[in-house]
């Protein structure tokens, strides 16, 4: 049973609340996770982080804040928000959750079949974090490594993504249904050539992953045949089967949706 | 904690418990309209509030973060009695059909409107998007929203709202509010839930863990002794009754093969012990207290393991029967802990090899039409286990009141919940009383008794107040699902495609318990091989007993499988032949008049008879669907690893089932001209009520406004079976017709001794007047006088409605399927449902109906399945992973069209429109995959991953 409801004003003060209580109190978004009845933790409480402020989009010169309280909806509707992040907030499942569901929350569920955090990982996008004792901005991989329990206050996105090309996806059965798996791809483009190209896939793993061995391979050259690129991705996925699909399904098709968003991507002239 | 909030225009401060939640925080303020149809997981929409603007689900927040927010629900949209804008253009658009997630859409359209007077259909998409409707097929929200839109900017909506039928008819054919709509949209008390008075006691239920074990040792004592706790009820002090729950006429050919509580337990979530308690946290928290010693067995899952030499036995039980006792009868072997199986009359089983019924039949000699073919295709194919999935779960409420037993329920049947419940108490029907509420969606899932008498006896035993209301995954694991099938087809026929031998051979799961384990399976044969005209017909049909959760009724009631079979085999057959699919099905397919020899060997278990076609809209079906989706044109795509395809399926259900079902109404003259009409007909959102509201008014010449309607409470109404077999506007309307038309013939009566003038000069006149020669007498008039302490006495009239005769509506379904080749997905581009139901009584309403079967089948077809696994759990049992159809889902071009026939025996023509339209999904979309791609699909659901392991992609 939920014994303690805390609202502070500020981010110091919700992280010195967190960090007094430590694993009983849970920072809560907008709540579509933690409030679930299918959400199986019992904290002694939640720290509401509404009252923080941390429901703004700010650009500067070099990159875009977003805040971490920014609903799905708030960022299709914000005209500042980089439109790989509005394709991802327009993917999640309907309107009564993306009404609700934070891009922090969203982080902070470290869902590997996550579209944010595939998206924000293609995008090279900064986590924020803050603790009592400091503040860091960190990158997606490295947040998705790390086990501290911090406060997410939002992401920072390098304006330089407009350079890049870019493309996102996800395969669900069904219009409701949480993705099966996620894929977002950026590179940059020199000639024929693909440089610097980044690739994450959802749903491969338990968490989000980049695959570094493809995005090697496929560095410094035109993209190769689609069942090449097919081949490469397979090869360094390894899922699990479970009762939604085989290994061999979800290895195969991340090929192909990683090959789709590349060629996509590629001739993709954004407007 | 405090928090003040604005709650529907007015500012509001509540103190609250940090964990409170939301939706509690509402209803206590009486704020009925936030249902629940998902216990709290946020995949089903039906809480819907808006929020500072937005629409949420209120089951994901709780109290604490409403704080300075405004909140506003559907019970501050409509001023007074006054419906608002967007609430009259649901009801005029028809998609009020059970009407419990109505007020969640109603907020979302309104937001909608609110921000965007003019959306497209994305928009309206997307504004609906997270909100769960199993009826409608979602279909007319456009409309609804077009409708609402027009009307508030003051412009004249440009398109049909509905089709109209009968010229020469004032209501019947043409749109009306439903009767039941206005309380409705507006949120108003209407189901079960809202009927709960405070100190009622809550029922919670231990289950079983095992799919297939006997219980040992039961130990309650420490949950007896809890304070709160009222009573426990095990197999220890259950009524020793056997029953079965499949709400059928009596007597049924379902198997009486349980108990309330059995020594032993056939599937997961089996029930073991029931606890009621003073709250449901104390029953949950004495639910834990029961210690229970098991000896497991292995499970059988599958007809093939159900059928093994030396499988287990699901019910290795004493058999006896009440008639026809089967002469080589032998119990030696039975096993006390199993139980009886009583059998009302035989139905061919034999649970020692786990046979729970068979039947077998046929005309002509299929092995010499064989002989005659020219071409011979054997084809096998596969159903998965589907579930009803009701927006409203379970739920019964009962009460004593005096001594008599009153139980609210959420059923399609309350007759036979009384019945049944009579039987299983041990007391008399007239001891009590089943009031059904409306109905949040049934399905076939609410045909049977699945909770009703285990609260009806812990009411009986402690004379208290008792609630028992399912959650989602108890409605996945014990409530009722589609039977999972394997249905071979062999076709004979001659080079120019004519049928010279049809074979279909059933093997059905019907899980533990028999419910409608005769019946379900038996109708994939006989809603699906008088369709085609072949003089040799045979079917075998054998239903299993297994461990899985339990199968029974669901809209279709086994058509859908077998339709998905036969239409299949005909797809295949028509490729092999190398003749047009559709050119097929025409020149095989029945018409007008056509007598169906088959139904002789196809009765309910008993003979069958014969029955002349008596309309037939097949014809233009084909022809205005073939043209619709232009059949015959190839389609391309821009895009090389789409392609498209073409389907089309046949279809045909029954109106309800001759010589078994009967149905009652009463109709009574009040006293100023105005009609009271009572019918046991069980409207589950289907619109049956404003149907037979409008029979009379119809047949009586006087405002529908005028006919108010009592339904389906067994001490006021009079008998009828229920709302199943799609017997509703045949049966029920049926009563209600002759009921009608025997008071027509009461006030011509009373009129000609009041006007002096003989009663064949009389007829009645609209509105509400019978007129003779020379002078005419109002109802008004007519009543004053009946009640006048001189004349008559009141006019009221009750009327039966039983027949021999059958009137099968028929349908055929395109579409056109773009199949991605690299990744399996399906997606629907068209979809076109072309649907006789005779004369349309309702027609947004029947249209309704039809967008609903389809959607559901859609679902059925790509992507819903209860997946088990080895042990017999089920690994989904939650809408969100169970994947059920949202407004999403919806084909891109969607239309259902009404063909109009005019059936002889059906009332005013009408036939029925209720499941039908489940039919057609399957085949056509797994023959269009096939047009699509070349491969067939043979087994539900027609998932990515099967469909790459076709094409030989992984």
């Amino acid at each position: 049973m939920l014994k303690q409801f805390q609202k502070p004003g500020s981010i110091e003060e919700a992280v010195l609340m967190k960090e007094d209580k430590g694993e009983s109190l849970f920072f809560l978004a907008g709540g579509t996770v933690l409030n679930s009845r299918d959400f199986t933790s019992k904290p002694d409480g939640f720290i509401s982080l509404e009252g923080l402020s941390l429901n703004k989009v700010l650009t500067s010169e070099n990159e875009i804040v977003i805040g971490a309280m920014c609903t799905a909806q708030e960022l299709l509707e914000n005209e500042n928000v980089p439109f790989p992040l509005k394709e991802a907030a327009k993917r999640m499942t309907n309107r009564n959750i993306r009404n609700i569901a934070t891009i922090g929350g969203n982080l902070a569920g470290k869902k590997s079949n996550s579209d944010f955090i595939t998206v924000l990982m293609s995008l090279d996008a900064k986590v924020e974090i803050s603790t009592s004792k400091n503040w860091k901005s960190i990158s997606i991989c490295e947040y998705l490594s790390d086990n501290e329990d911090s406060l997410i206050t939002g992401v920072k996105i390098p304006i330089n993504y407009e350079k890049r090309k870019f493309n996102s996806t996800s395969f669900s059965t069904n219009s409701n249904e949480l993705p099966l798996l996620t894929v977002a791809i950026s590179f940059d483009v020199d000639g024929n050539n693909v440089l610097n190209p980044v690739i994450a896939v959802g749903g491969v793993t338990d968490k989000v992953m980049r695959l570094q061995k493809a995005e090697e391979s496929l560095n410094g050259k035109p993209l190769p045949e689609k069942d090449v690129i097919e081949k490469i991705v397979s090869e360094e996925v390894f899922p699990t089967s479970d009762y939604k699909a085989s290994a061999e399904f979800k290895k195969y098709l991340s090929g192909v949706l990683v090959s789709t968003a590349l060629y996509d991507a590629k001739n993709y002239e954004r407007e | 904690m405090k928090i003040s909030l604005k709650l529907n225009g007015k500012n509001r401060n509540f103190d609250i418990t940090p964990g409170q939640r939301a939706k509690e925080l509402f209803v206590n303020e009486g704020i009925i309209s936030i249902r629940n149809g998902c216990n709290g997981e946020g995949s089903c929409g039906a809480c819907t509030i808006v929020m500072n603007g937005r629409t949420v689900n209120s089951c994901l927040l709780l109290a604490a973060q409403l704080e300075g927010k405004e909140i506003f629900t559907v019970e501050n949209l409509s001023k007074g009695r006054e419906l608002s804008t967007i609430q009259e253009a649901f009801l005029d658009a028809g998609v009020v059909q059970c009407g419990y997630c109505t007020p969640a859409m109603v907020l979302a359209a309104k937001v909608l409107l609110d921000t965007n007077p003019e959306p497209t259909k994305e928009q309206i998409k997307d504004a609906f998007s997270g909100i769960f409707c199993r009826c409608t097929g979602y279909k007319q929200y456009f409309t609804a929203v077009g409708l609402a839109s027009s009307r508030l900017r003051g412009k004249e909506y440009q398109k049909e709202i509905s089709p109209e039928f009968c010229e020469d008819l004032r209501v019947v054919g043409k749109s009306a509010r439903k009767v039941d709509g206005a309380r409705l949209v507006k949120g108003q008390k209407a189901f079960v839930e809202d009927m709960v008075q405070p100190g009622t006691l809550h029922l919670k239920m231990l289950r079983t863990p095992f799919a297939h074990a006997y219980i040992k040792n039961i130990d309650t004592s420490e949950a007896e002794a809890m304070e709160g706790v009222e009573l426990v009820v095990t197999h220890n002090n259950c009524p020793d009754v056997y029953y079965n729950q499949a709400g059928q006429g009596f007597p049924e050919p379902s198997p009486y093969d349980r108990k309330m509580f059995g020594d032993k337990v056939r599937h997961f979530g089996d029930r073991v012990a029931a606890v009621v308690a003073s709250s449901e946290e104390i029953a949950k928290e004495a639910l834990e207290k029961i210690k229970v010693e098991y000896e497991v067995l292995k499970p059988v899952l599958t007809v093939d393991q159900a059928a093994e030499e030396g499988a287990p036995l699901v019910h290795n039980s004493i058999q006896e029967y009440v008639v026809g006792t089967p002469d080589n009868l032998d119990n030696s072997k039975a096993e006390p802990r199993d139980g009886k199986i009583i059998y009302q009359f035989p139905i061919h089983a034999d649970p020692l090899k786990n046979i729970a019924a068979r039947v077998s039949g046929g005309i002509g000699d299929t092995e010499a039409g064989l002989k005659d073919a020219d071409v011979i295709l054997e084809r096998e194919y596969e159903t998965s286990q589907i579930q009803c999935t009701p927006l409203e779960p379970h739920i019964v409420y009962t009460r004593m009141e005096g001594e008599r037993l009153i139980m609210h329920a959420s059923t399609q049947v309350p007759w036979h919940v009384r019945r049944i419940t009579a039987r299983v108490l041990g007391i008399s029907e007239n001891k009590i009383r089943v009031i059904k509420e409306r109905v949040g969606g049934g399905f076939g899932a609410k045909q049977d008794i699945v909770l009703e008498e285990v609260a009806a006896y812990c009411t009986w035993v402690t004379g208290k107040p008792v609630l028992f209301r399912y959650t989602r995954e108890e409605e996945f694991i014990e409530s009722r699902t589609r039977h999972p099938m394997k249905i071979k087809v062999k076709l004979g026929a001659k080079k120019d495609g004519k049928i010279t031998s049809i074979n279909m051979t059933v093997r059905a799961n019907t899980g533990p318990y028999g419910s409608h384990c005769l019946t379900v399976p038996m109708n994939a044969c006989s809603k699906s091989l008088p369709l085609f005209l072949c003089e040799n017909v045979h079917f075998d049909v054998t239903t299993y007993y297994s461990n899985i959760p339990p199968a029974g009724a669901y809209q279709g009631y086994g058509a859908p499988q077998g339709s998905f079979a036969l239409q299949m085999a005909f797809a295949e057959l028509a490729k092999e032949l190398g003749i047009d699919h559709l050119e097929l099905l025409e020149k095989n397919r029945v018409h007008d008049g056509t007598m169906l020899e088959i139904l002789k060997c196809l009765g309910e278990g008993r003979e069958g008879t014969p029955q002349e076609v008596s309309s037939c809209g097949l014809g233009e079906a084909i022809s205005e669907g073939a043209e619709m989706i232009s059949w015959g044109n190839k389609e391309h795509d821009l895009n090389p690893d789409i392609k498209i395809g073409k389907g089309v399926a046949i279809i045909q259900q029954a109106s309800g089932l001759p010589g078994l079902d009967s149905s009652n109404s009463t109709i009574t003259l009040l006293g100023d001209g105005t009609f009271m009409l009572l019918s046991g007909g069980a409207d589950l959102g289907t619109g049956l009520d404003t149907l037979i509201a409008k029979i009379a008014a119809e047949t009586l010449c006087t405002q529908f406004e005028d006919i108010s309607v009592i339904t389906g409470d067994t001490d006021i109404t009079p008998y009828d079976d229920g709302a199943y077999a799609s017997s509703g506007t045949f049966f029920s309307g049926g009563a209600a017709l002759n009921a009608a038309n025997a008071m027509k013939e009461r006030i011509i009566e009373v009129a000609s001794e009041m006007l002096g003038e003989p009663k064949e000069d009389i007829k009645l006149e609209f509105p509400s007047k019978a007129v003779g020669k020379n002078k005419s007498a109002s109802f008004y008039e007519i009543s004053r006088y009946t009640q006048s302490g001189t004349g008559s006495g009141q006019l009221s009239v009750t009327r039966s409605f039983t027949t021999d005769k059958a009137a099968f509506p028929y349908g055929a379904h395109f579409c056109q399927v773009a199949v991605n080749e690299k990744t399996g997905k399906v997606k629907i581009q068209k979809y076109f449902a072309l649907q006789d139901c005779g004369t349309p009584i309702n027609p947004e309403l029947a249209l309704g109906q039809i967008y609903g079967g389809v959607l559901k089948t859609i679902g059925h077809s790509l992507f819903e399945e209860m997946i088990l696994d080895e042990n017999g759990v089920c690994l989904n049992p939650t809408l969100k992973d169970y994947r059920v159809p949202m407004i999403g889902d919806l084909p891109e071009e969607f239309e259902a069209k009404l063909v109009y026939t005019n059936d002889p025996f059906g009332p005013y023509g009408g036939k029925s429109i209720g499941e039908i339209s489940c039919n057609g999904a399957a085949p056509a979309i797994a023959s269009a995959i096939h047009d699509a791609v070349g491969v067939w699909i043979r087994s539900w659901p027609f998932s990515p991953e099967k469909i790459l392991r076709e094409l030989g992609k992984i």
